[in-house]
């Protein structure tokens, strides 16, 4: 039984890092996917600075494989890095990426299949994440909640890095200029048509290298920080309250003065100097915080907009059926 | 067998560009001069199957010799060929951002020292590239012939200097004969044939070591490379002009005058398959082309260009033109291109000449004044 190939020109994006003992068996599943489905396709391996002999080991496989690219980066740079690094490799219609070794290769076909039908953007979900300690699982939890409350409402909680992206959700996402931090984030944050698959990993073969506690503490707040000026609102808000308080404070200093008899000498000008200098402070920091985050959105240079789509109809002006005859010379309208 | 018992001071193998070339310009020494091509006409293959580009030396930045010469010849190769020669395009090179090997600086620095004019692009121009992946857009001066014109042209310059063409004629074997001659053996539509030759040039391009090893003679080190070039219909703000993509796995689209079409050609894409010859056997190459299965990238070279110049993605294609493509191993990574003039121990009459770069005959033809007017000082 032949399954008609797929005219979609396919991208399927893999990010190394140290995956030399699965890669070979990885590939293999992948091409013999693509091989059986789509007529044009590519995959793009970008090293991220493996140290182990993944250099070695793709230089035999590209001899062998057809459609096989290989971006090696100078070092480390972190697995956002790497697929913004893919992004901008890929030449397909659609892209999809996979984490080698625990995503399933046939996934491939059913993302490709989404983005066809008019998903811009197909993240995967996995609520079984057996390699998770319990501290990482609720710090993970906590963080997508609080890029829920700043970032954008649209985020799941188990997102993964199996992800496909149209071409035009591409050249979107690759024109912001940020540090992208969690591709999935800036993905819900952009507006195109986004869908979630949920679906089961593999249990790695291969034990991840995870983060330390204070490294995923950093990355989570270098994240936040990254896609969202709403924790500087924070700040102003907080500023503002503090602000007000030490108003209320210096009403009820006066107001003591006023009232009580016995306020002990320099009590009052020493509180309402310091609530009226903090008062001061706060409302300096309030305004360049607000200043701070503006400047902070210009200089991102991020589209204001992202087009989804442009039509118009098709008879561009009208009365164009009208013939261009007059049946009088009329004198000239305005003064020579 | 057709005894001919014909003499020639000097038999061309190879009707190419070359091969016609050094044919016509070694009749200002020589009386007899004769050029056997296996093709029905001449200019059949690698010199009509390639982008048709007129060098200014750009295309080098880093080979400065190769660069230099190209810039050298380029005034004296319109002067000659006019007629055959395209100026109506606009041509643009740009550099990359990313994965280039020069910088935008670089090669305006590069193409000053060369004496190549070179100017920044109008802003029409710049929009028509992805601000991102391209660093800077130049308008430059380069040319592209007309394949078809440029062969009349050659038949003319042989018909009118009395050098003989001999079409479908396939050299079989070269060998030894008295008096320092040379054997030629060869094959046309009358069957078998022979002919005698003071000297022989062997120009037949990727074919040079077939020829060589059927005539029992150590073969030249050679990479061959399988190319196909995609031969598109531009959409119209492309129409009008050629762009080339420097300085690493990018593209370039180039007008095909006697088509009336442009070539699309990509560094990762155009090269299907890679070999060389080193020892012993090599291979057919010419009979490789035929037999293999060609299966166009255009959909890749396409969708990789169109990341840098969107309007790529409207461009209409329409076949491609699929040719062996030869260079000596040791320019493999770099742009060198010289000129190989090989002469064979065994046969000292014998001279093998691989030329990649059209405009870059008169490095050729130069060598063999050279040549010549040292046997005549002699």
């Amino acid at each position: 039984m032949t399954i008609s190939t797929s005219d979609i020109f396919v991208s399927v994006v893999v990010p190394l890092d140290n995956h030399e003992s699965i890669l070979e068996a990885y590939l293999l599943e992948v091409f013999t996917i693509l091989r059986g489905q789509f007529r044009d396709y590519e995959v793009v391996l970008v090293d991220d600075g493996s140290m182990d002999g993944t250099s070695a080991l793709v230089n035999r496989l590209i001899a062998t494989h057809e459609c096989l690219r290989y971006t090696r980066l100078a070092r480390a740079f972190g697995l956002d890095v790497a697929m913004t690094a893919g992004l901008d490799a890929a030449i397909g219609d659609c892209v999809v990426f996979l984490e080698p070794g625990c995503d399933p290769p046939e996934k491939i076909i059913p993302l490709t299949s989404l983005c066809e039908k008019g998903s811009d953007i197909v993240i995967g979900t996995c609520s079984q994440r057996s390699h998770e300690g319990r501290l990482f699982a609720w710090g993970r939890r906590l963080f997508c909640w609080l890029c829920r409350k700043f970032v954008t409402d649209r985020l799941l909680t188990d997102t993964t890095h199996l992800m496909a992206f149209s071409r035009r959700a591409v050249n979107v996402i690759t024109r912001i200029k940020q540090n992208h931090r969690h591709l999935s984030l800036v993905a819900c944050s952009v507006g195109y048509t986004t869908t979630f698959y949920p679906y089961e990993q593999r249990p790695s073969l291969r034990r991840p290298k995870r983060r330390g506690l204070l490294s995923s503490v950093q990355y989570g707040i270098a994240t936040l920080v990254s896609n969202s000026v709403s924790p500087l609102r924070l700040a102003t808000y907080i500023g503002a309250l503090a602000g007000l308080a030490n108003l209320a404070y210096m009403l009820y200093v006066c107001a003591v003065n006023l009232i009580k008899n016995e306020v002990v000498e320099g009590w009052t000008t020493l509180s309402m100097q310091m609530s009226g200098m903090f008062f001061l402070v706060f409302l300096i920091l309030m305004v360049i915080s607000e200043y701070l985050a503006d400047m902070l959105r210009e200089s991102k240079g991020t589209p204001l907009y992202h087009i989804l789509e442009d039509r118009s109809s098709l008879r561009p002006f009208a009365g164009a059926e009208r013939r261009n005859i007059v049946e009088e010379s009329q004198e000239r309208r305005h003064a020579a | 067998m057709n005894a001919l018992n014909e003499h020639y001071s000097v038999a061309v193998i190879g009707g190419g560009f070359y091969g016609c070339a050094i044919a016509h310009h070694l009749r200002r020494y020589v009386p007899r001069v004769i050029v056997l091509e296996k093709n029905a006409d001449i200019m059949q293959r690698a010199s009509l199957n390639n982008q048709a580009r007129v060098h200014n030396g750009y295309h080098y930045p880093r080979s400065l010799l190769t660069a230099m010469r190209s810039r050298l010849h380029f005034p004296r190769f319109v002067r000659e060929y006019g007629f055959c020669i395209d100026d109506r395009f606009e041509k643009y090179y740009a550099v990359a951002s990313q994965y280039s090997k020069v910088t935008a600086a670089q090669f305006y620095a590069f193409c000053q020292r060369i004496g190549s004019p070179i100017e920044p692009a109008s802003e029409a121009i710049c929009k028509l590239f992805d601000p991102r992946r391209v660093e800077a857009v130049f308008r430059v001066v380069e040319y592209a012939f007309d394949a078809a014109k440029l062969k009349d042209r050659l038949r003319e310059m042989l018909e009118d200097d009395h050098v003989v063409l001999r079409l479908g004629a396939r050299v079989t074997r070269l060998a030894r004969a008295s008096a320092g001659q040379v054997l030629v053996s060869f094959e046309d539509q009358n069957g078998p044939a022979e002919l005698h030759a003071d000297s022989v040039i062997n120009c037949t391009y990727s074919q040079i070591n077939q020829v060589l090893s059927d005539s029992g003679l150590p073969v030249v080190p050679l990479k061959h490379e399988l190319t196909e070039l995609a031969l598109v219909e531009m959409p119209e703000p492309l129409r009008r002009i050629g762009v080339t993509v420097m300085c690493g796995p990018f593209f370039s689209f180039m007008p095909f005058p006697s088509k009336g079409l442009h070539t699309l050609s990509h560094v990762r894409y155009t090269p299907h398959q890679a070999w060389e010859d080193r020892s012993a056997l090599p291979l057919d190459a010419h009979g490789y082309l035929d037999g293999a299965r060609k299966t166009s990238q255009f959909a890749h070279m396409r969708n990789d260009a169109a990341r840098y110049m969107p309007s790529l993605r409207e461009c209409r294609y329409t076949g491609s033109l699929w040719e062996v493509k030869t260079v000596l191993p040791a320019n493999e990574h770099d742009d060198g291109r010289p000129i190989l003039f090989k002469r064979q121990p065994g046969l000292p009459s014998l001279l093998s000449v691989l030329g990649s770069k059209i405009d870059n005959i008169y490095d050729a033809l130069e060598e063999l004044d050279a040549l010549y007017q040292k046997r005549e000082a002699a």
